[in-house]
C-alpha cells in the first residue's frame, strides 16, 4: 500500500517535498551552527584583558616581490634578472635586516621606502610572513599543473580573492568573514559596550561579517553622521524617531535610526573625551613624504589608523562617568588602502632615469604603510597598549615575479607584516624581528611557480590567520569553528605571535 | 506513385543531413601568428610588426584533442563570411568585442570566467574545460599565437584583467602594440 503511495507522488508534490526537506536542513544547520557559536561563544567568556587587532587591507594585490627582497648575491642577482631593471630594486638601496639571517640561510632587504619598517623588525615588533595565500588543500607545483591539486575558485581575480583572504573558507560560498566569526565568539566578554565589537574604517566588507555582531562603519573622522542635521533638528528628529508607529516596519526603522544616532553621539562623545587632547594629532601626520627624493602625499592609511588608535584608546577606557569610555574588552578594525594593483606605473624607472626604481606609485604606497605603522605602534606605546593591539596585512594576492614591462601581474603567494609589542618575556604580542614560513625560490618554473612567476603559496591564509585569532583569545577548540578548513594544513600556530 | 514521392522525400532529408554534418565536421583553423599566417594579414591593422609568436603555420583547433564541441559560432562576427579562414579584415574592435563574447559564452557555460593568465584562459577557451567546448575561432577574427596565447587584431596578446569571477576586463595593445598607451582598447 505504502509502495503504491509513493508511486503515485506528482513531480510537483515531490518538489514540493524536497524543498521543504532542504528548507528544513538548511534552517537545522543554521540552529546548529548558532548553538555551536553560542556555546562556544559562553566558553569564551572568561576574558578580563584588553586586546585589538587591526587589519589593514592593500587592495589590488601587493607585490611583496618587492616589499622583502634576498640580498644573498646571487639569489639577489637571480631577482634582478628576472624582475628586470623597471622593477629591480638597486641592491644598495635596500633597506637591508642587518643581523638576520632566516633558517634556510637567506638574507633579507625592504623596499627603499620603508625604513620604518626596518626599524620595527630591528626593534622586534614586526614579524615577515612569507609566500602565504588562499589555499583549500596543500598543494605543490606538480598537482597543481598536473590538475590534481584543488585550487581556490577564481584564482587571481580581485573580488574573488578580496573575499576568500576575508572569509578564510576559499572553497565554500562567502557568508561570515574570519574577523566577524571571531566577533561572534567574544562579542559577549564586552558586555553592555555601546558600540560594536566590529569596526570599519573603509566602509562594508566581508571580513566582520558576523552571524551575531555587525560591523559599524566610522569615517576618519568619526561617527558619520546624518549631513545637514544638528541642533535642534536633530532634536526633532530625535523625537520623532522615539514615537510609537502602528506600522512594524516604521516602527523597526525608528528603532534603528535612533540607535544609529546615539551610537555615533556616544562614540563622537568618547574620541573626544581622549586624553592627551593633541595627543593624536601630533601623533599622525596628514601628509607622507616619499624617501629618496619622492613627492609627498595626502595619507588615507595614517589617517584610517588614527582614528582606529583613538577608538583603541576609547574601548580600553573604563566605562560610565568620568572616563566616558567603553569598557570593552576586545576590539576589531578594517582598514583599506587601494591602489594596488599596479600593471603600469609601479615604478617610475625610464632608461634616462634608471635609479626611479626606487619612486613611483608603489613606493609612495610603501612609504605610507611603511610610516604609518610605525606612527602606530609609537601611539600604541605611548598609550601601554603596544602588546595589547597588532596590526596584520592582507592583500588580493601577490604578483607575477617577472615585470609585464612597466609594472607586475595578478599573483598568488605574497609575504606578509604583523606588527605589535616586542619580547615574549614582557608580555609583547608578537614574536618580531623574525621571519616565518618558507621564502619562494625566485625562479620561474621553480618548484614554487605555477608557470609565470606566480608564487604557489606554502603558507594557508588559515594558518596565518588562526595564529592572530590564538593570541586574540579564541581558543583552541573553537579555532576549528572560526577556520573550518584549518585541519587541512601541517600547523595551526606558525609562532610568530607570543602566548598571552 | 505515392510511395515515389515518399522515397523522394526520404532521399531529400538524408542528403541534408549528410551536407549538414559534413559542414560541421569541416576543420576550425585558430592562426598561430596572425601576422603572416596569409598574405591577408598584413591588411590587418598594425601590420606585420612585432607579434608575440614566430610561427606562421595554421592551427587546427582540433589539435586540442579534447576540443569535441563548439559554441564559437555564438560570438559575434559580422564579416564570418569566410567559414575556415581567419578573417584579417575584422576591425580591432570587433575582434576586441568577439573576445569578450567568447569569455561571456565561456561564462554561461560554466557559471564563471575561466582564469588565469592569456594562455591559460585561451586554453579553457579552446577545450581545456569541463565540457571540451571551444569558445573561439578565426572567422570571429580571434587568432592564437604560438604560445596558446589569444591575439588582438594588430598581432598583440590580449590581456586579460580579472575583476571578479563574473566580470572580465580585456585589454587590446592598440595599433602601437604597447600596452597601457593611449590607443588601447578595453572592454569588459
Amino acid at each position: 500500500m505504502n509502495e503504491k503511495n509513493i508511486s503515485v507522488i506528482t513531480r510537483r508534490q515531490f518538489l514540493r517535498r524536497v524543498g521543504c526537506a532542504a528548507m528544513g536542513t538548511a534552517a537545522m544547520t543554521a540552529a546548529i551552527r548558532d548553538l555551536r557559536f553560542m556555546n562556544a561563544a559562553v566558553a569564551q567568556s572568561n576574558i578580563s584583558d584588553y586586546k585589538a587587532l587591526v587589519c589593514i587591507f592593500l587592495q589590488g594585490g601587493n607585490d611583496s616581490n618587492n616589499l622583502i627582497v634576498p640580498t644573498v648575491t646571487s639569489e639577489y642577482n637571480n631577482y634582478a634578472s628576472i624582475r628586470t631593471p623597471i622593477l629591480a630594486l638597486p641592491a644598495g638601496a635596500l633597506q637591508t635586516l642587518d643581523g638576520y639571517t632566516d633558517p634556510a640561510g637567506h638574507t633579507f632587504g625592504l623596499h627603499p621606502a620603508c625604513p620604518e619598517l626596518k626599524t620595527l623588525f630591528s626593534e622586534g615588533k614586526l614579524a615577515v610572513l612569507f609566500n602565504t595565500g588562499t589555499l583549500v588543500y596543500p598543494i605543490t607545483r606538480t598537482t597543481y599543473l598536473n590538475g590534481s591539486g584543488s585550487k581556490p575558485p577564481q584564482l587571481f581575480s580581485h573580488a574573488d580573492q578580496q573575499t576568500q583572504w576575508q572569509t578564510s573558507v576559499p572553497d565554500q560560498p562567502p557568508t561570515t568573514g574570519w574577523g566577524g566569526r571571531c566577533a561572534d565568539l567574544l562579542n559577549s566578554v564586552n558586555g553592555s559596550a555601546p558600540i560594536s565589537l566590529s569596526v570599519s574604517l573603509a566602509g562594508a566588507n566581508t571580513f566582520e561579517i558576523g552571524n551575531i555582531v555587525s560591523q559599524y562603519s566610522v569615517s576618519s573622522s568619526g561617527a558619520i553622521s546624518l549631513a545637514g542635521v544638528s541642533g535642534a533638528r536633530l532634536a526633532a528628529l530625535t523625537n520623532l524617531l522615539g514615537l510609537s508607529y502602528p506600522n512594524m516596519q516604521a516602527n523597526a526603522y525608528a528603532g534603528v535610526a535612533a540607535h544609529s544616532i546615539n551610537t555615533g553621539a556616544l562614540l563622537n562623545n568618547a574620541i573626544t573625551n581622549s586624553a592627551p587632547t593633541n595627543f593624536f594629532n601630533a601623533a599622525f601626520p596628514t601628509t607622507i613624504t616619499t624617501p629618496n627624493g619622492g613627492g609627498s602625499f595626502t595619507s588615507s592609511l595614517s589617517s584610517q589608523l588614527k582614528m582606529v588608535a583613538r577608538l583603541i584608546e576609547a574601548g580600553n577606557r573604563a566605562a560610565g562617568s568620568p572616563t566616558n569610555g567603553f569598557g570593552m574588552k576586545r576590539q576589531i578594525f578594517f582598514c583599506q588602502v587601494g591602489g594596488y594593483d599596479l600593471h603600469t606605473g609601479q615604478t617610475s624607472y625610464t632608461t634616462n632615469n634608471p635609479n626611479n626604481v626606487i619612486l613611483g606609485a608603489h613606493a609612495n604606497l610603501f612609504a605610507d604603510l611603511s610610516q604609518s605603522l610605525l606612527v602606530f605602534q609609537r601611539a600604541m606605546e605611548q598609550l601601554g597598549l603596544q602588546n595589547k593591539v597588532t596590526a596584520f596585512t592582507a592583500s588580493d594576492f601577490g604578483r607575477t615575479f617577472p615585470s609585464n614591462g612597466q609594472g607586475s601581474d595578478h599573483g598568488w603567494g605574497s609575504h606578509h607584516l604583523i606588527v605589535g609589542g616586542a619580547g615574549a618575556t614582557n608580555g609583547g604580542s608578537v614574536a618580531g624581528g623574525k621571519t616565518y614560513g618558507t621564502f619562494p625560490t625566485l625562479t620561474v618554473n621553480g618548484p614554487d611557480d605555477t608557470g609565470t612567476g606566480r608564487w604557489i603559496p606554502t603558507t594557508a591564509i588559515d594558518q596565518y590567520f588562526a595564529t592572530i585569532a590564538t593570541w586574540f583569545g579564541v581558543d583552541s577548540s573553537n579555532l576549528n569553528t572560526v577556520f573550518p578548513n584549518l585541519g587541512r594544513f601541517a600547523k595551526s600556530n606558525l609562532g610568530f605571535m607570543n602566548p598571552s | 506513385m505515392k510511395k515515389f514521392w515518399v522515397a523522394i522525400v526520404i532521399l531529400a532529408i538524408a542528403a541534408g543531413i549528410y551536407f549538414w554534418a559534413n559542414k560541421n565536421a569541416a576543420p576550425k583553423y585558430i592562426l598561430a601568428d596572425g601576422a603572416a599566417a596569409s598574405s591577408n594579414q598584413n591588411n590587418a591593422p598594425g601590420g606585420a610588426g612585432k607579434t608575440a609568436g614566430s610561427s606562421t603555420s595554421l592551427i587546427n583547433s582540433g589539435q586540442n584533442p579534447n576540443a569535441a564541441t563548439d559554441l564559437s559560432s555564438r560570438a559575434a562576427s559580422p564579416n564570418s563570411s569566410n567559414e575556415t579562414n581567419a578573417n584579417p579584415a575584422l576591425p580591432a574592435a570587433t575582434v576586441l568585442d568577439n573576445a569578450r563574447v567568447a569569455i561571456h559564452n565561456y561564462a554561461a557555460a560554466f557559471g564563471e570566467n575561466p582564469v588565469g593568465n592569456n594562455a591559460e584562459i585561451t586554453a579553457a577557451l579552446t577545450g581545456k574545460n569541463p565540457k571540451q567546448i571551444n569558445f573561439i575561432n578565426a572567422e570571429a577574427g580571434l587568432r592564437v599565437n604560438a604560445d596558446g596565447e589569444l591575439l588582438d587584431a594588430y598581432g598583440t596578446p590580449f590581456f586579460f584583467h580579472q575583476l571578479s569571477g563574473k566580470v572580465m576586463e580585456i585589454h587590446s595593445a592598440g595599433e602601437d602594440r604597447k600596452m597601457w598607451t593611449f590607443d588601447d582598447l578595453v572592454t569588459k
